[in-house]
């Protein structure tokens, strides 16, 4: 069979842009029952390369040819009218992703089933919560028999249930040939479900093969400054007060990163602080946030924790933490205010990012490191 | 299995043509994936999308396309036929009021079928459909408009009693007349809308005064020669001229006619391919 996505040194330089390059000599393949991920920051160019995978704009140089029967996710609010009827909508949808009117009918009952969205299938879809949108959106995208499915994540919207049911969808999918484009920030639905990854950075290439090693380099290029930047930033440039110079989450037992953590595993946020004024006092704070769900916990210590420093002092601080959540993409946010919060001291958001690995049969938010033990069994006495 | 898009401009193309090369580009032709019938419905779905929601939010919904023209159309017979006691246009009310409807079919479906890329920009940057789809489909919703005021313009052409033989033949060929006349004109300024936005304030503004140019509120054959034949080159004459012979049993002016009808064809010749050479980009621009 041949591939269903077969790109070589595709460019894309948007007309009317900087002039700059969005995409530059990147090499894509997909073969049919091959799930490929994309991963890189945001303005790496994964959105261009989807886009011109599934068609809507050309390369300005290179070659790209791919299946026929090609099937983006339409992300939500663009491909639905607000007043009309999920059924109407599904009727849209369906057609405009190349679904034929007897297909629409014959399939109608299946993709409302598998959104699960039966009981409100009549009523104006404005009504609809942003999970029931891309609900709808992805049952109609995945009944359309696409030879290649591009998704663009899909697993940031929807709530956890529904996210469990779209990745076995897209396994199952995989397993009947088809081949699937995955965008994604959630590292961990990546080293999951993808046979080979993809990471861009700056419009290039940088790296191409295993999940696992390209989910590392990631996060080797995400401790640098983004290349389309240009030179070298600060980490916290524009902090009034406080400088962020090293942060890095660890586990205790290696002294190392792990590319993807296990759940409920040790870990240690280290960080190193320098005083650029004369701090009194200080409320440092802390947010654990998941991709899915959001903040998961914001936490601060007393406030005084850090004692006063002087300019020039610098402060080595390490946060003790349980990874007690469920597989997904995580980053930690990290500030800092005077002690009456009149002043910002520091804020870094997403100071460190890092993934979680699913725990088998496990489903839910969190992981509570479950174990469970058989004490005994009590036989009943027989009757005599 | 696999289909080549080397370079060609994919979705930019109606189904089953191909694309013009680009560049240094290999280009081995492309076919859209989808046929020409299932575009048709793809079409025919949308336009009804459109008109649907149009509406969907009033109360009255869709009478509104009634009560509109009819309230102008009352307002402009008192003024002509109480205030300035004009009488020179038998069956005025009817008159004008066939006048609005067919203008509004025209002057709705240039506005919208012009920003009509640019408004369904979501959908333009995600699926490969034709990107004609989108004026086509703007017309299409206003065109089921205008058929839902044929019925009431039938009605009132039944109750001044000016029905006759020849009324549907007339009444169809305004049709087959105006569509590709507004297809055209929309088609046009759409492929030139997603770059100059200014596009659709200058066809807002034109068609404000082109509508006091064309002869909707009073009749063209009460106006000097030299005025009338200059009036003759507005393609916007010959439909009105076509529509009001069906109801009102007035005679057709064919000249009007032959110049709405070549209007429409060389901006279809025109147009249609022009739009198809800028589409490529319009993923991009909007």
């Amino acid at each position: 069979m041949s591939a269903v996505l077969e790109g070589r040194a595709l460019s894309k330089r948007y007309r009317g842009g900087d002039g700059s390059f969005a995409l530059q000599d990147v090499d894509v393949d997909v073969q049919p029952g091959e799930i490929v991920a994309i991963v890189g920051r945001n303005g790496a160019g994964k959105s261009t390369l989807l886009k011109l995978a599934c068609g809507v704009t050309t390369p300005t140089t290179g070659t790209l040819h791919r299946a026929q029967r090609v099937a983006p996710l339409i992300e939500v609010g663009a491909g639905f009218h607000a007043e009309l009827s999920g059924r109407e909508n599904v009727g849209v949808n369906a057609r405009l992703l190349g679904m034929s009117g007897r297909q629409v009918k014959r399939r109608f009952d299946e993709i409302v089933e598998f959104a699960g969205l039966g009981h409100v299938i009549d009523r104006p879809v404005k009504e609809y919560s942003s999970g029931m949108y891309m609900r709808l959106g992805f049952a109609v995208a995945v009944h359309t028999d696409p030879e290649l499915l591009l998704v663009d994540e899909v697993l940031a919207v929807g709530d956890l249930p529904f996210q469990v049911k779209c990745l076995d969808r897209i396994r199952e999918m995989r397993d009947g040939g088809v081949g699937i484009l995955f965008v994604s920030h959630n590292l961990a639905a990546v080293a999951d479900i993808a046979a080979r990854c993809l990471l861009l950075e700056g419009g290039r290439l940088e790296c191409a093969g295993q999940p696992n090693e390209v989910i590392a380099a990631y996060h080797k290029a995400l401790e640098r400054p983004a290349p389309s930047s240009g030179g070298v930033v600060d980490v916290d440039r524009g902090s009034p007060g406080l400088s962020l110079l090293d942060v890095a989450l660890v586990s205790p037992l290696t002294d190392e990163t792990p590319v993807v953590w296990q759940p409920s595993e040790r870990a240690e946020l280290r960080l190193r602080l320098r005083a650029d004024v004369d701090v009194a006092s200080m409320m440092l704070g802390f947010q654990v946030n998941s991709e899915l769900v959001g903040i998961c916990q914001r936490w601060h210590p007393p406030s005084s924790a850090v004692g006063p420093m002087r300019k020039g002092d610098v402060v080595e601080l390490r946060l003790a933490l349980t990874l007690a959540l469920a597989a997904g993409g995580y980053s930690i946010d990290v500030a800092a205010a005077t002690a009456d919060f009149s002043r910002t001291l520091l804020n870094k958001p997403s100071a460190v990012s890092f993934a979680v690995a699913a725990r088998s049969s496990s489903r839910g938010p969190i992981d509570l490191d479950p174990a469970l033990t058989v004490i005994a069994v009590q036989p009943v006495p027989l009757p005599s | 299995m696999t289909q080549t898009l080397a370079a060609a401009r994919p979705d930019a193309v109606g189904p089953g043509s191909s694309g013009p090369a680009s560049g240094h580009l290999q280009t081995r032709g492309n076919r859209s994936p989808m046929a020409p019938l299932q575009w048709l419905d793809l079409v025919r779905v949308l336009s009804v999308k459109n008109f649907r929601q149009r509406y969907l939010r009033s109360k009255l919904g869709v009478i509104w396309a009634l009560i509109q023209p009819l309230a102008q159309a009352g307002v402009l017979s008192f003024v002509f036929l109480k205030i300035f006691k004009v009488h020179s246009i038998p069956h005025y009310p009817l008159y004008v009021l066939s006048g609005i409807m067919a203008w509004q079919f025209f002057q709705q479906s240039v506005v919208g079928g012009t920003s009509a890329v640019v408004d369904n920009a979501g959908l333009v940057r995600k699926v490969a459909v034709p990107k004609i789809t989108f004026p086509l489909s703007v017309v299409g919703g206003v065109l089921l408009v205008f058929v839902l005021q044929l019925v009431v313009l039938l009605t009132g052409a039944a109750v001044t009693g000016t029905l006759d033989a020849t009324t549907p033949a007339l009444l169809a060929l305004s049709i087959v007349v105006e569509l590709p006349l507004t297809l055209g004109f929309a088609i046009l300024f759409c492929a030139f809308h997603v770059s100059f936005r200014d596009i659709r304030f200058l066809v807002e503004s034109t068609l404000l005064m082109a509508f006091y140019l064309t002869p909707v509120i009073y009749d063209p054959t009460r106006l000097p020669p030299s005025y009338r034949s200059l009036l003759r080159w507005n393609p916007m004459d010959g439909v009105l001229s076509l529509e009001r012979a069906a109801l009102l049993a007035r005679s057709v002016d064919w000249t009007a006619v032959g110049v709405s009808a070549a209007t429409a064809v060389v901006l279809l010749v025109i147009g249609v391919p022009l739009f198809i050479r800028r589409a490529g980009d319009f993923a991009d621009e909007v």
